[in-house]
């Protein structure tokens, strides 16, 4: 019994600063222009709850470039950080360079809603894949 | 039970030994590993600074008319820094000039500068020969459909240790037909804390 605490105890630091892993969402298309569906891929179950996306818009600007809106939740009882970026993609699956693909870092209010953007760097450009960070880690709050 | 304590204590005092001196190694320029400093404008800042800005430039469809096979001419004008940060403001500009010629619709003129100093001193000194060559060398020069200019600023503030800095990047569009302002949009980043830290 002794043996099996004290394994818990070393192990719990190292697991808690290692976990971060980036969660995925990517839209799926289901007829509705303008509002599609989403499939979120969680592999950090601790990020998904202050970042948890809600909703997606899409639309068009500057005639021809997509442009997307996210939602994002957090059900955290204080403010969190984290990191997200947007890869842009054309309809065969090829990545497209873009300005947005660097991580950017996000504030986020306790159970507030907030709305990430991006624009498709040009009209090949069709689909999207949003990636997000943890940037404050359980012990490093 | 003191064992485990003892245990324990001796695991935590490695961890954080082993976290003290990391040794260079090559990062990911926009990944989420870099420094974050109070005093100055990181690499991230501009970044994210180019991002919005070209972003809000999209969305107000200034270039909505133009296309691949008809391009808005932009040329860049006064760009200032403001700030106590001396850096060179192409890591803002150059980042914007790349994301709008990708978007197929803008092209940025390397001859025409600002006070008649061209980007690229040896393609105006070739675009003049040709149009020498094609008896347009009396014709007035092409000039860009929109300027670009931008300033950045700094606000600093402090509450004992805890330092805060904020930049502030304003720029605008200016159609050169008109001399009126076109878009214009004000990005703000924020920094607050008494150390650097890595990561956001």
């Amino acid at each position: 019994m002794k043996l099996i605490r004290s394994l818990i105890l070393c192990n719990i630091f190292p697991i808690m600063v290692a976990c971060n892993t980036v969660n995925s969402v990517v839209p799926v298309p289901n007829g509705r222009p303008g509002s599609p569906g989403f499939q979120q891929v969680v592999t950090n179950g601790w990020l998904n709850y202050k970042a948890n996306v809600t909703d997606v818009h899409e639309d068009i600007v500057n005639g021809d470039q997509k442009r997307v809106q996210v939602s994002v939740f957090s059900n955290q009882s204080s403010a969190q950080s984290f990191s997200y970026r947007f890869e842009w993609l054309t309809p065969g699956g090829m990545h497209v360079d873009s300005i947005g693909d660097s991580w950017q870092t996000q504030r986020i209010m306790p159970q507030e809603t907030i709305i990430l953007n991006s624009i498709a760097p040009n009209s090949t450009a069709s689909t999207w894949r949003l990636q997000l960070s943890d940037t404050n880690l359980p012990l490093s709050q | 039970m003191l064992q485990v304590n003892k245990l324990f204590i001796s695991l935590v005092g490695v961890s954080i030994l082993c976290a003290c001196g990391t040794p260079a190694r090559k990062i990911n320029s926009g990944g989420t590993e870099l420094i974050t400093t109070v005093g100055q404008v990181d690499i991230q800042d501009f970044n994210e600074a180019a991002t919005k800005l070209v972003q809000s430039m999209t969305t107000s469809g200034v270039f909505a008319e133009y296309s691949n096979k008809n391009k808005a001419v932009l040329g860049i004008s006064r760009i200032i820094n403001d700030t106590t940060d001396q850096f060179d403001t192409d890591l803002l500009i150059k980042d914007i000039r790349v994301a709008l010629l990708k978007s197929g619709k803008v092209t940025v003129s390397n001859t025409v500068g600002l006070g008649g100093k061209a980007e690229d001193p040896m393609a105006k000194s070739a675009k003049e020969m040709e149009e020498f060559k094609n008896g347009k060398g009396t014709e007035m020069p092409t000039m860009p459909k929109f300027t670009l200019t931008c300033k950045i600023l700094e606000v600093r503030g402090s509450v004992g240790n805890t330092k805060q800095s904020t930049f502030a990047f304003q720029m605008s569009l200016t159609d050169t037909a008109t001399g009126n302002t076109t878009w214009e949009e004000s990005i703000k980043i924020s920094k607050q804390g008494s150390k650097p830290a890595i990561g956001f």
